[in-house]
């Protein structure tokens, strides 16, 4: 367990514009929440997070709080994303974006598996909903 | 940060001054962009996540079992690939290294290969792949998708359940089942 180095950050999406444009500043910096979205870090914060291995696979738990008092509810989406021995991303199939639907003032946890015993550590992201 | 602020400004005009209208792109398929109500590739992808998720949690997986699938029965109204949801299935657990998986659909190909290398004269049987060594599965894959579509004057709703289970094939006993449940509204 103690090899495990979960790595969480917030990434940098430019709200207000149907482009599909993003920057992710990523940052290394180990057991830490990153925010480099100053907006969306005013609408949800990651309350919490913990880790530990299933039939020798990595699963992750985040815990997720919808600080708007406003509904925003199916309007955020999440990803995991996992990675191997000297920081190489593994199971990438299945690192999918999903949707997160948050009631206004909502928490919830999110559980993340890596499926692949490779993996050590992980990012989490999450963005508001990017329209095509 | 009268800086950051600039910067952030920058950006924002760019992103929108930029059209991508007319324009062939390609995105992330692994990203989210409905663009309908029905049973659409970011469905495909959640329900593989999860099922795949739920299957190698289970501790039956610990023993690498030997599964083989059968169709997911299509209970909805419309056209659903439910083979790529199998075949999605199928390569991320292989994938995994923790189960093996038979096809029986193609035993008799395989079988019929088997024999012609084994009893044609014309075969170097030194090369010939031995008969015997079939493995047997332990598992059947199977499920359903169902769906309950609901409209009124001024709202569409659409809800998709996904159940697959594995039938233990010695004991028929149901080792694992998850389902995932889907809905998407629509608003006029």
């Amino acid at each position: 367990m103690s090899k495990i180095i979960s790595v969480i950050f917030i990434s940098l999406m430019l709200v207000g514009c149907t482009n599909n444009q993003s920057s992710n500043n990523l940052l290394t910096k180990p057991d830490k929440v990153i925010i480099n979205n100053i907006p969306l870090s005013k609408k949800v914060k990651i309350i919490g997070f913990s880790t530990r291995f299933v039939n020798n696979i990595l699963e992750a738990y985040i815990e997720v709080q919808n600080l708007s008092k406003q509904n925003y509810n199916g309007k955020f989406e999440y990803r995991f994303k996992w990675y191997g021995k000297e920081k190489y991303e593994v199971g990438q199939d299945l690192s999918i974006w999903k949707p997160l639907f948050l009631d206004a003032l909502d928490s919830k946890k999110i559980t993340g598996f890596a499926s692949t015993e490779k993996a050590e550590s992980f990012k989490f992201y999450i963005r508001e909903i990017q329209k095509p | 940060m009268r800086e950051f602020i600039g910067v952030l400004i920058i950006f924002l005009f760019v992103g929108c001054a930029t059209s991508n209208r007319g324009e062939v792109m390609r995105v992330d398929p692994k990203s989210m962009n409905d663009t309908g109500l029905g049973f659409g590739a970011e469905d495909l992808h959640i329900v593989v996540e999860k099922m795949v998720s739920s299957m190698l949690k289970h501790q039956l997986f610990d023993g690498a079992p030997v599964i083989d699938i059968k169709d997911i029965e299509n209970r909805t109204d419309e056209h659903i690939d439910t083979k790529a949801i199998t075949d999605s299935i199928r390569t991320m657990v292989i994938k995994s290294n923790r189960a093996k998986f038979v096809d029986s659909s193609i035993r008799p190909t395989l079988i019929d290969e088997l024999n012609y290398q084994n009893s044609n004269k014309y075969m170097d049987k030194t090369k010939s792949k031995q008969i015997g060594k079939h493995i047997a599965q332990g598992y059947i894959l199977d499920g359903a998708i169902t769906a309950i579509k609901q409209r009124n004057s001024n709202q569409v709703s659409y809800f998709y359940k996904i159940v697959l289970q594995l039938h233990n094939i010695e004991t028929a006993s149901i080792d694992w089942i998850d389902e995932q449940e889907i809905r998407k509204v629509y608003t006029k």
